[in-house]
């Protein structure tokens, strides 16, 4: 069983990985890198000034992971590490170009000059294993009390201390990390958080531009609130300071209100937003619909099947096919249309935002009754199955009447795959909500990887191949550990093979 | 009213399917009376209605299956009266209950064994958990499963087909059934087991005094078993008799085609012999003789009219026009005539 389940867990890895990994090829070899320009007012406006519109071009290319590039300035500041004497106006001189040179075979880059200027500039393609490489290195960020390191703070101490911290509570505590709070409580679910593990996906580019692509997908948005801070002895405080996020800053950046208010180098952090992240809008909504979708689709089917061709049967499959004839656009239209009217609910998302229980009830109802028809075909059909199996047939000649049979047997049976496909449904309601998040203007991330596609955000794009490829790995490891504790076969013959 | 004797009496039964908007005949005009006590056993190719007959016995034909003519009655009741499963809840498993072919497939995988005994116990016994329990594990023990107690709360992957089948029968035996359907209960076993389990079942019979309907498409299997022996051919008994006289008297061509292709008579180096051609299509009508294309023995009226039920003996009826007395007198073929001989030699090699 462990072994199956090492072996098993090491395979999603290896298909994360995969997945992952080619299209991050396809993106940066197939994709001509110029196309991310193709709808950038800039370029227009660059047009005359030729020097500009190469360096706004290659800073570009550079923070897209194309190639490494170094402007004029920079170029000359990282030869001058190496070769004192080199010019510093980065001008054209015959001895310069020889010193550059000189640093460019060894560092792989080419010297090139500007157009205009004629000043020199780097560049150096980057190979697609190069990046590749850069991107699974800097996937995973772990912290520890030596992660920082500032010259201009040789005192820093560096421990991790369980405390009862006067911001946060219990909560294990680090200096020299990156992160304040390495483990810490609070309210929101799942209630124990971390940030000693972090991911790096990159950097967004060009829409969100200088985010990190995580800060995208998964951060907090709408409009700041404050919080109430008991700090002890009658102190309270009101901010609107997300004070789990606080960051090492150096003493060069940190605000003197700030310091004054954690009396600590760790300064840097977010704010606390009021509106879940896209993913947790689109994740929140994606269970809600899920628990109604079960909560319809499994009696319906359960009483179809128990009735097959009787009257509750015949309405039903009237019921579903109506739902698979309907154009899902219409459907949601008309639904949406009738429940503004009839029920006064808000016929878009942001009316009344999210944190108002009215604004989710369209949408998750209309996505949970969208894949309703077909979780009750697929139950209905699992139900009869098993209704035909031998071990009813015996059920029924050994005298057990059709509840018992219903109850005890035929339900148990079918419910091992419903069981079994409960986390990948998740998922896929996430991934296709896209339509129902368009019409509602929900902020969740239905829309994002098509934006992202449009906008040639490559990283925004890998991101969440990325993370999506996650969640449906796992989530597929996770319906199978979940049949593994419902089905004795499984979990017995694992055992067996160990 | 219901000779005393009889437990179940069939007369003039028809079973009928809807297929495709048409209805075809799986069984017809069958009588037959079940003696109290006793071992029938029917016999036939797959395919001869077996299966369908006893299954209107309990109620349990498909959906798009009915009893179109005759009646069947049990004690009281008449049963091809009844219609709703409420009313069959009263006589299965408790009257008559039955094991079918495949015992890998008869539990429900996922509940226990013993859950799926003792569910029974409840059931019919009317005993608290706990004392089903009890009696759930000495039936396991009955039925000849080694470590009862332990292997009580294991589930149906984790026994073999043998013991899957010993399960099944411990399960029909919780009932306390008066009729147990047997149908075609080792088929789907190897031989060693066969025997094992045809042992058991004789066993159990003498113990617990139920009457035994046991249905094969192996004659070989009866001689061990039964008292009497139906032999059925498209829908239709076509010869019926005490097992010694279907073995050493039998009169209709087809019994004798069974018996010559018995595996044990097959002498070293030649082939088994098997019946020439297929029974014929339910969708066409027949006329005169369903067998009398593949009979070798067949005669010019056995393509005009269908034969009657002669009689042989008190206990010996067969159907087929070699008994008319104008028909000419007909040997049965040289390697059934000494059966006999045959059979006792092959219980003295086992
Ligand atoms: N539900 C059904 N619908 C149509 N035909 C059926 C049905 N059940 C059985 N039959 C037909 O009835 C005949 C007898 O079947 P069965 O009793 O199962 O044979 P066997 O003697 O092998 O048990 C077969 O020709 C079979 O095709
Ligand atoms: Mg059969």
């Amino acid at each position: 069983m462990k072994k199956y389940l090492f072996f098993r867990i090491l395979r999603s890895f290896l298909s994360i990985f995969l997945v992952t990994t080619i299209t991050y090829i396809i993106i940066y070899s197939l994709i001509p890198k110029r196309d991310v320009f193709s709808q950038d007012p800039l370029i227009q406006k660059l047009a005359s000034r030729p020097d500009k519109l190469l360096d706004y071009k290659n800073t570009a290319y550079h923070k897209m992971n194309y190639l490494d590039y170094y402007d004029t300035q920079t170029l000359v500041k990282k030869v001058q590490k190496v070769v004192p004497n080199v010019d510093v106006s980065g001008s054209h001189g015959k001895k310069n170009l020889s010193i550059l040179s000189k640093w460019a075979k060894k560092t792989g880059f080419k010297i090139k000059s500007y157009p205009s200027s004629k000043r020199y500039y780097a560049i150096r393609n980057l190979p697609l294993w190069e990046r590749l490489g850069r991107f699974y290195g800097n996937l995973v960020k772990i912290d520890t009390p030596w992660s920082v390191k500032d010259k201009n703070n040789p005192n820093l101490k560096r421990y991790l201390k369980i405390e009862n911290d006067k911001w946060v509570g219990w909560a294990l505590v680090g200096s020299g990390t990156k992160y304040r709070y390495q483990i810490y409580f609070n309210n929101l679910f799942p209630f124990i958080h971390q940030n000693i593990i972090h991911f790096d996906l990159g950097t967004s580019y060009p829409t969100f531009s200088g985010t990190s692509v995580l800060d995208v997908i998964s951060g907090r948005q709408g409009a700041t609130v404050s919080e109430k801070y008991n700090l002890g002895n009658g102190v309270t405080i009101n901010s609107a300071d997300n004070v789990y996020t606080r960051q090492y800053q150096s003493k060069t950046h940190r605000n003197a209100f700030d310091y004054d208010r954690y009396k600590d180098s760790y300064t840097n952090l977010d704010q606390n937003y009021q509106d879940p992240s896209m993913i947790g809008t689109s994740f929140r909504a994606g269970i809600f619909a899920l628990i109604i979708s079960y909560a319809i689709s499994i009696p319906m089917a359960f009483f179809m099947a128990r009735f097959k061709g009787k009257l509750f049967d015949k309405v039903g499959t009237g019921i579903v096919t109506l739902l698979i004839a309907i154009p899902s656009l219409a459907f949601i239209y008309a639904f949406r249309y009738i429940g503004a009217q009839l029920f006064g609910l808000p016929d878009s998302f942001p009316t009344q935002g999210a944190g108002s229980f009215g604004s989710w009830v369209m949408p998750t109802v209309i996505l949970g009754l969208l894949s309703v028809s077909g979780l009750v075909i697929w139950f209905r059909r699992y139900m009869i199955d098993q209704q035909q199996s031998d071990y009813v047939k015996f059920a029924r000649s050994k005298g057990l009447t059709d509840n018992e049979i219903y109850r005890k047997h035929i339900f148990k049976n079918a419910s091992i795959p419903i069981v079994q496909n409960i986390p990948g449904m998740i998922i896929g309601l996430i991934e296709g909500a896209t339509i129902t998040e368009n019409i509602f203007a929900m902020p969740g991330m239905g829309r994002m990887l098509p934006d992202a596609i449009l906008a040639h955000n490559n990283s925004i794009v890998i991101g969440l191949v990325f993370i999506f490829t996650t969640i449906g790995v796992l989530s597929v490891l996770l319906g199978d550990i979940l049949m593994v504790i419902v089905d004795p076969r499984i979990k017995l013959s694992a055992k067996g093979d160990e | 009213m219901m000779n005393d004797e009889n437990i179940l009496e069939v007369r003039n039964l028809n079973v009928s399917f809807q297929v495709r908007g048409s209805e075809i005949e799986a069984i017809h005009d069958i009588s037959l009376n079940l003696k109290k006590h006793e071992t029938l056993a029917i016999v036939g190719e797959s395919g001869s209605g077996k299966s369908v007959l006893t299954k209107a016995f309990t109620g349990m034909l498909e959906q798009n299956g009915r009893i179109s003519q005759g009646t069947i009655d049990y004690k009281e009741t008449r049963l091809s009266d009844l219609k709703v499963n409420k009313q069959w809840d009263k006589i299965r498993g408790k009257e008559i209950a039955t094991i079918f072919q495949d015992p890998m497939t008869s539990l429900d995988p996922i509940h226990t064994i013993g859950s799926q005994i003792s569910e029974v116990v409840v059931k019919h016994q009317k005993k608290s958990k706990k004392e089903a329990k009890q009696i759930a594990i000495d039936l396991m023990e009955k039925t000849g499963i080694p470590n009862a107690e332990k292997r009580y709360n294991e589930y149906p992957f984790e026994y073999s087909g043998g013991m899957r089948q010993r399960i099944v029968i411990a399960i029909a035996l919780a009932c306390r059934p008066e009729v147990l359907i047997c149908d075609e209960p080792t088929t789907a076993l190897d031989v060693t087991i066969q025997a094992q389990i045809l042992d058991l079942i004789k066993e159990l019979q003498a113990e617990y005094k139920f009457t035994i309907i046991f249905i094969t498409h192996d004659l070989g299997v009866v001689a061990s078993i039964a008292d009497r022996i139906a032999v059925m051919y498209s829908g239709k008994i076509i010869e019926i008799g005490t097992c010694e006289e279907i073995f050493y008297d039998s009169r209709h061509p087809y019994t004798w085609s069974l018996l010559s292709s018995l595996p044990q008579l097959a002498r070293k180096g030649e082939e088994l012999k098997s019946i020439p051609g297929t029974p014929p299509s339910l969708y066409k009508k027949i006329i005169g003789d369903a067998f009398a294309p593949r009979n070798q023995f067949a005669m010019s009226v056995d393509f005009k009219a269908e034969p009657p039920m002669f009689k042989v003996t008190e206990t010996h009826y067969a159907k087929t026009w070699l008994l008319d007395k104008r028909a000419p007198k007909i040997e049965r073929p040289e390697l059934i005539q000494n059966l006999h001989q045959h059979m006792l030699e092959m219980t003295a090699e086992d």
